[in-house]
Parts: structure tokens; sequence; C-alpha cells
């Protein structure tokens, strides 16, 4: 009796469990182990890595010129969060006022591009970018300007990518907590008296708040690790952390210091999202649990 | 009952799980069924004499550089042999090599690439297999002076593809000023007007070469002039771009272009202002080869389709494609003026004899990889 019991409770939990489990396991805990493991060893000459242990590999990230880059990165980063908070609020903002029908094709339009690759929708933006491009071609011909602008291969063709790719991850955030804004609250302001700026500052902007920093942690995160963006439209020689640990891997073919600085990224990752949650951020916004 | 039942279902979900994720695991392992239409493909095969051996799957794993294998070849191949070719394409010797000691033994059958560097480097790690002479009976066509290196003296390992240099291409519409070298190429007026490959061994070497030191060179001081010299090149450089550099000299983003000699020819094809520079200093000219790794699932599939390439028609039709220098004498014979004649397409033999090949430096490279990121980052 007792065995059958144990059974009974055994099977209904390994079948809603065991696919996460063993998804984790294989694809998060096996790769983070390895990661972590190597970031230990030395480097074999033409990549791979030899036996042993040393702190090297750690100690080596504390250099000046891979600290400018972490910092290049967290500035970039910066810049793109800023551009989708400015990007995003109005849009978001306009669209919760629609009826429900118009809401959803608003928030369909920023979906569906989801289901192209987004390299493919990548290269579309080296076509609008370019010197010769469409942008370029369009301005000169109605004689707004007699040079073509240089928009790619450098910082604003990198910021530009990065923005385009991650402002659905900053609207939807948002648009769930605008939607869910009181707008009795907005309707006491106005009655007590309140101009429309200051019931925005008081009242609409910290009650989203919450979603203003959801999406911020979501947009700012990826922005590190994207190197194909930076690879595209950077002309492969503007360097992110996520091109860093590339790098690592392939053209200076020392594994160990990649993967050193790859535990370096979720360290930084984390204190983030520590830095997200002190100053009030719900863990649960980010789609995690606590 | 209903528990019983439920119970029941539960039981069913995960087995049905575990099957789909056992056979996701198995399709990938076997890497799908021969190809449809096999019997009429050996039928073919047996006439042209390229029939598979019966053991092998009808299947071939290739590593190549994107841009030099022309589809045409691949599938005219997979017509007359009935055997399917997986391509993988690489953009850098990095990206490569990366890529090939990432993977299980067996993963690639064989490469096309570096030859004066990678038969070295892959022979020390074991990885490469004699090639299978019997099955090569288009070798003769190889021009000798192709053949016999001191980095595979009998060619037991590797039989030239194609010769490759790296050239400076010039826009002559914007770029008027006479470009002889590379210390030209360091003009403050040329600021973020070059379009260069991504390939550290060639690029590095190509800087102590501007220093006046050897394309092999590791010692601290020819490094040290080289690093000086790229440090000068860097505001110069626009684009890296190891796939496709012509494109950046024909939409008009980079005037200058530090890229291999077929992506230079195709530029001035199609854009007659674009010319082909030889630097004063000798360029560096290579090899690629065609190897067999060791460990190869499909070995005899690899070694005919080595032959198939070498076959003068076929290497004929390659050079017609992506014109880089073909060292198959019996080929070059049936190309026309327009491909033996242009000087970015045939580079010519005195240029290639003050030519440097890079050859593998062992545990100096790791100097060149930090010289490399530096560079680039």
């Amino acid at each position: 009796m007792k065995t059958r019991l144990k059974i009974k409770s055994i099977v209904p939990r390994l079948t809603m469990t065991g696919p996460v489990a063993g998804w984790m396991i294989l694809f998060v805990v096996i790769p983070f182990t390895y990661i972590f493991v190597i970031s230990f060893m030395n480097r074999g000459t033409y990549g791979g890595v030899e036996l042993g242990f040393t702190l090297q590999n750690y100690a080596n990230i504390f250099d000046a010129k891979y600290l400018m880059i972490f910092l290049n990165s967290i500035l970039l980063a910066a810049v793109t969060t800023a551009l989708c908070i400015l990007i995003a609020y109005p849009f978001t903002y306009f669209i919760a006022q629609k009826t429900a029908v118009t809401k959803t094709v608003f928030v369909s339009m920023v979906m569906i591009p989801f289901t192209v690759s987004s390299l493919v929708r990548i290269y579309s933006w080296i076509n609008l970018l370019r010197k010769d491009g469409i942008i370029n071609n369009l301005l000169m011909s109605l004689r707004v300007i007699d040079e073509p602008l240089q928009m790619i291969y450098n910082n604003f063709g990198v910021i530009v990518g990065m923005v385009y790719t991650l402002i659905p991850f900053m609207i939807l955030p948002l648009y769930s907590s605008i939607e869910k804004l009181d707008k009795s609250m907005l309707e006491a302001g106005n009655d007590l008296g309140a101009k429309p700026a200051r019931a925005f500052a008081t009242i609409t902007l910290p009650l989203t708040a919450p979603g203003i920093f959801a999406g911020a942690i979501m947009v700012f995160i990826p922005t590190l690790g994207y190197f194909f963006i930076t690879d595209m439209l950077g002309g492969s020689k503007i360097m992110m952390i996520g091109n860093l640990i590339r790098n690592q891997f392939v053209t200076a073919k020392n594994w160990p210091f990649g993967a050193a600085l790859s535990i370096f990224l979720i360290v930084l990752t984390l204190a983030a999202l520590w830095v997200y949650e002190r100053i009030g951020g719900d863990l649960e916004d980010l789609g995690g649990m606590r | 009952m209903k528990k019983i039942l439920k119970q029941l279902f539960a039981i069913l979900m995960l087995a049905a799980m575990a099957a789909f994720t056992l056979a996701g695991c198995a399709s990938t392992g076997s890497g799908g069924a021969s190809p449809a239409g096999t019997s009429e493909g050996a039928a073919d095969a047996s006439e042209t004499g390229a029939a598979p051996a019966s053991s092998e799957e009808k299947e071939l794993n290739v590593i190549c550089w994107s841009e030099y294998l022309p589809d045409d070849v691949i599938s005219s191949f997979e017509q007359e042999t009935g055997v399917r070719i997986n391509m993988t394409t690489y953009d850098t010797p990095d990206d490569m090599l990366a890529k090939v000691k990432s993977s299980a033994e067996g993963t690639y059958d064989m490469l096309i690439g570096p030859a004066s560097t990678y038969v070295e480097i892959f022979n020390k790690l074991g990885m490469l297999q004699k090639l299978d002479k019997s099955l090569l009976t288009n070798y003769k066509n190889i021009d000798p002076s192709y053949l016999g290196k001191d980095y595979d003296p009998d060619n037991d390992y590797s039989v030239p593809y194609m010769g490759a240099g790296v050239v400076i291409a010039v826009n002559r519409s914007v770029i008027k000023d006479d470009i002889k070298s590379y210390q030209d190429l360091l003009k403050p007026a040329y600021a973020n007007q070059l379009v260069v490959i991504e390939d550290s061994r060639a690029v590095v070497g190509m800087a102590l070469m501007a220093s006046g030191y050897d394309i092999n060179d590791t010692s601290d001081a020819g490094l040290a002039a080289a690093r000086d010299y790229l440090v000068k090149l860097k505001p110069n450089i626009k684009v890296f771009d190891g796939a496709s550099p012509k494109t950046e000299m024909l939409n008009g983003e980079c005037a200058i272009g530090l890229i291999y000699n077929a992506e230079a020819a195709l530029a001035m094809e199609q854009d007659p202002d674009i010319e082909c520079v030889f630097p004063q200093e000798g360029i560096y000219f290579g090899a690629d080869g065609m190897m067999v790794f060791k460990g190869a699932k499909h070995p005899g599939n690899a070694n005919r389709f080595i032959n198939y390439i070498l076959d003068a028609e076929v290497s004929a039709s390659i050079s017609g494609v992506f014109p880089y220098t073909n060292p198959n004498k019996a080929a070059v014979a049936l190309l026309p003026d327009s491909y033996t004649k242009n000087e970015a397409k045939n580079v010519p033999s005195d240029v290639i004899a003050k030519s440097q090949p890079l050859k593998d430096i062992g545990d100096a490279s790791v100097k060149i990889d930090a010289i490399w990121s530096d560079f680039k980052g």
C-alpha cells in the first residue's frame, strides 16, 4: 500500500516537472557547468583547453583594455535602453487608450516581425542605412542633404539595430502595466486640480514604473550579448561584451578566457537584476518566479 | 477508476515525450537516409567511372571558404554520383578551426582551406588522413610548381584547390593618388575608406611585410612594428568583411580594399573604375588545399570529389565563377584570355615569385592572436 502511494505521487510530478527539468539540465546546467569548469583551465595553442587549474583567466579580465570594452558596452546598452523607453512609452500609452480591436492590431504589428529571422531583418537595415541605401538616396533626391550620411559601420548603426530588435521587449511589459492603470486615479487628480503634466508625473509615471523597469532590464541585458548586430551593423569593429566573448572562442582561440568572460557577464547580469530588485522591481514582471 | 485512468494517461504522456526526444536525437544522428533516386545516380556514376564504394553512405560533409566552391559544381557532382554534399562555409580560417575543433571527429569529411598553415596544424593535432592517390587520376593536371611544398613534400595530405592572394583594390573615381605599397594605405586622407578581410594571420602578415619583415616573422621587434602599423591603419578601416568584401567596394561604402584577388577581379568586372594593385613589398599568396580528415565517415567520396574538382573542365568552371589563380594547368589551357590575361584573376608568376606564403608558427600564433584581438577590439 505504501509503495503504491509513492508511485501515485511520483508519476504526476515527474510528468509535470520532468520535461522542464530535463530541458534545464541539458541546456542550462550542463553547458553552464562546462563553461565554469573550463574557465579555470589553460588554453590550448589551437583552441580547446589543456587540463590544469589557474585563476589567471579571471585576473586577465581586469586588464584596462577589457574594462574599456565593458564600459563601452554598458554605455551603448544604456543608450539603447533609454531610446527604447523614449520611443516605446508614448506609443504604448497611445495604444492602451484604444478599443480592444485597435489594440490587437497594434500589438500584432509589434509581434509579427518576430516571425522573420532577426538576421534577415538586420540585413534589410543594411540596405536602408548604407551609403547608397534607400534612406540616403531618398534624402539626396529630396535635396535635404548633399553628401550621403554615414549611418552604418559605426555606433549609430549599432544603436539603430539594437533599438529596433529589442523594442518589443520594452513595449510588452509597458503595455501590461499601462493597461492596468486605474483611470479613476487620473480623474480624481483632475478633480483636485492637477494639470495633465502634474498628473502624469505624480500618478501615471509612478504607477507604470514597474513596466519601465521590467522593460529596461529586458532590453539592457540582451544588448550586452547580441554580437551579431554589432558585427553586421558595426562592420565587425565595434566591440561589445558579446563580441569579446565570441572572439575569444574564435579568433583568439582562448577558450578558457572566453569562458571566464561569460561567467563575468552572468555575474554582471545578476548584479543588474539585484539593482532592479533593490529599486523596487518585481522579478515576476520579467516572467520569472520568485 | 478515474485515478487509474489519470495515471495511465500520465505514463503515456511521459512515454510519448521520451519517444519524441529520442526520435529527434536519432534523426540528427543518422543525418537522414540516402537521397531518392539512388539507383539512377549509381547508373550515371558507373558511366563516368566514379561509382562510390557500396560500403559508404551517399553523403559527403565539406567545410570550405564561403564564395569559393560554386553551387553548379556541387550539384553536377551530386547528379553524377548520387552523393549528397553537405556544405559548411566559413569566412575566416579562425572560424574554420573553431568549427572543426569543437565538432566531433567525423563531422566533416574534407576541408578546402589554407594549405600552407593548416596541413601542419592539423597534422600536429593528428587530424588528417592520407589522400588516396589511386583515386586521384586527375592529379597530373596540377602545375608542379604548386606541388611538393615543404609543409607537405609528397602531397600525401593535400592537393591544391586554388591559389589566392590578397591585393589592394582601389576605386580610381574616388582615390586619385598613386597607391603602390602597404605604407601608402596609412595616409590620413583615407580615413574610414578601407574594407579589410578578417584573416588574422594574413592581415598581421601584411603588416609585417609593410614593416620590412618576413610574413612569418615572430620576433618581438617584428611584431612590435606590425602592431604599430596596424594601430596607424585602424582609423582608415571602415569595415572588416571576410565573406564578400567586394560588396562594400561596389556599393560605394569603401574606396580601398585589402581583399582577396578574385573579389577584386569580380569588383573590377562590375565597376571599371576599380583597379588592382600589387603592393611593392610583395603580396600574401598561398594555395588553398583540399584535405581529408582522419575519422571521416566518407573518405572514398571525399577523394572522389577531390578528383572531380581536379578535372580540367570542372576546375575551369570554378575559375569562371570565382576567378582565383588556378593551379590546374589543364584547366588554365581551357580558360579564355579574359581570365589568363587578367592579372587580378591569374596572378602573374613574377608577382607570385615575390609573394610570401604563411607557415604554421606553432605557439607563436598566440602572439598573433593577441595583436589581432587588440587591433580589432
